[in-house]
């Protein structure tokens, strides 16, 4: 692996979740010492939670949303000079060894960006609604955006420094996935595409959008693409 | 005169008054101010001569006046409440570059207090 892990800034958007960034943030500086938690104006002791682990720490003082929260972290990530920023759920949904996988396949395919994918093998073990909800997300992601991914929503994602700077997330919300899609086109980056495991467990479902959160993502992504 | 009348064109010519002096003690922009002193007196006219409304309603190929008030009306409404989507949209911006703009100087100058801790040395 040619980028050094020092050059690696993990940004953990949390909201709420006191209870599981310890851990998050503990396992992952055994591999990657810089991580960015962004606490996005959490009520709970999320920010002591992420600093006793380690954590560089930015706090909104007000809740912005998920998309809002990932932005400021990619801004502090590029600021403390990282030459790629990575994004990883708080909620422990994600795997560490995972990133290893992104960075690699940046290495090997002169990517601009990687991003994860849970629909690429069948280790994932997507639960059916989840599974038909993220289905016609990522049809009308392709057809929108005209970028072949197969996961509309993933979080884990790695990003050269060069492609951080250019993508701008304007959607506070959970619809910056699909901004950053929209994006990856505009910009014409190259996008690899990277199989990893989302660990579905009852506290990241707890904590996961709903299936009618899809219609308010769709919306918010579609008027910003109407009145840009 | 209708009793109506008797009613609300005093009650218009008392917002027209009010708008003007407002605008004229620069409490609104020349601009908001005109445009609602132009409303309380389209008002005012309408139903001061209602008869008025009656033909331009005919004239547009709308039955009643009353009918033409409605839909003018519902126009506006949806129109104002579109515009004032757009606004709380923009709001919704500034506040967050406003909260990013908090959370990344706290962050930098804590940094700075600290540089012996720079995780960057691996």
């Amino acid at each position: 692996m040619q980028i050094s892990r020092g050059g690696v800034y993990v940004v953990v958007p949390a909201y709420n979740e006191a209870a599981a960034v310890f851990g998050v943030v503990d396992e992952l500086r055994r591999a990657y010492p810089n991580v960015i938690v962004v606490d996005d104006g959490s009520r709970d002791a999320t920010a002591a939670e992420a600093r006793r682990a380690g954590a560089i720490v930015l706090r909104h003082v007000l809740n912005r949303g998920q998309g809002a929260a990932l932005q400021t972290g990619i801004e502090y990530g590029l600021r403390c000079g990282g030459e790629v920023i990575v994004t990883f759920d708080a909620d422990g949904q994600h795997r560490v060894e995972d990133i290893d996988r992104l960075l690699d396949a940046l290495d090997q395919t002169n990517a601009d960006l990687a991003i994860g994918s849970r629909f690429l093998d069948r280790q994932s073990k997507v639960p059916a609604r989840r599974r038909a909800v993220l289905r016609v997300a990522t049809q009308f992601m392709r057809i929108t955006s005209g970028v072949p991914l197969t996961d509309a929503h993933n979080g884990l994602r790695a990003l050269r420094r060069t492609a951080a700077e250019k993508i701008r997330i304007t959607l506070d919300g959970m619809a910056h996935a699909s901004e950053i899609v929209d994006q990856i086109r505009r910009h014409q980056l190259r996008v690899t595409e990277v199989p990893v495991v989302i660990r579905y467990s009852e506290y990241s479902m707890s904590k996961g959008q709903s299936g009618l959160a899809a219609f308010r993502i769709a919306f918010d992504y579609l008027f910003k693409r109407l009145f840009r | 005169m209708t009793t109506f009348q008797l009613v609300t064109l005093p009650l218009l010519a008392i917002l027209i008054v009010i708008t003007a002096v407002a605008t004229a003690r620069s409490r609104v922009t020349p601009r908001i101010g005109l445009g609602w002193i132009l409303l309380w007196l389209s008002a005012a006219i309408a139903i001061a001569f209602p008869d008025l409304l009656v033909w331009l309603a005919q004239v547009l190929g709308i039955g009643r006046g009353t009918d033409l008030v409605l839909y003018v009306f519902i126009l506006v409404g949806f129109v104002a409440f579109f515009a004032t989507y757009l606004r709380f949209r923009r709001l919704d911006e500034q506040m967050t570059k406003i909260v990013r703009h908090i959370a990344i100087e706290n962050a930098a100058r804590e940094q700075d207090a600290k540089p012996a801790q720079d995780p960057r040395a691996s």
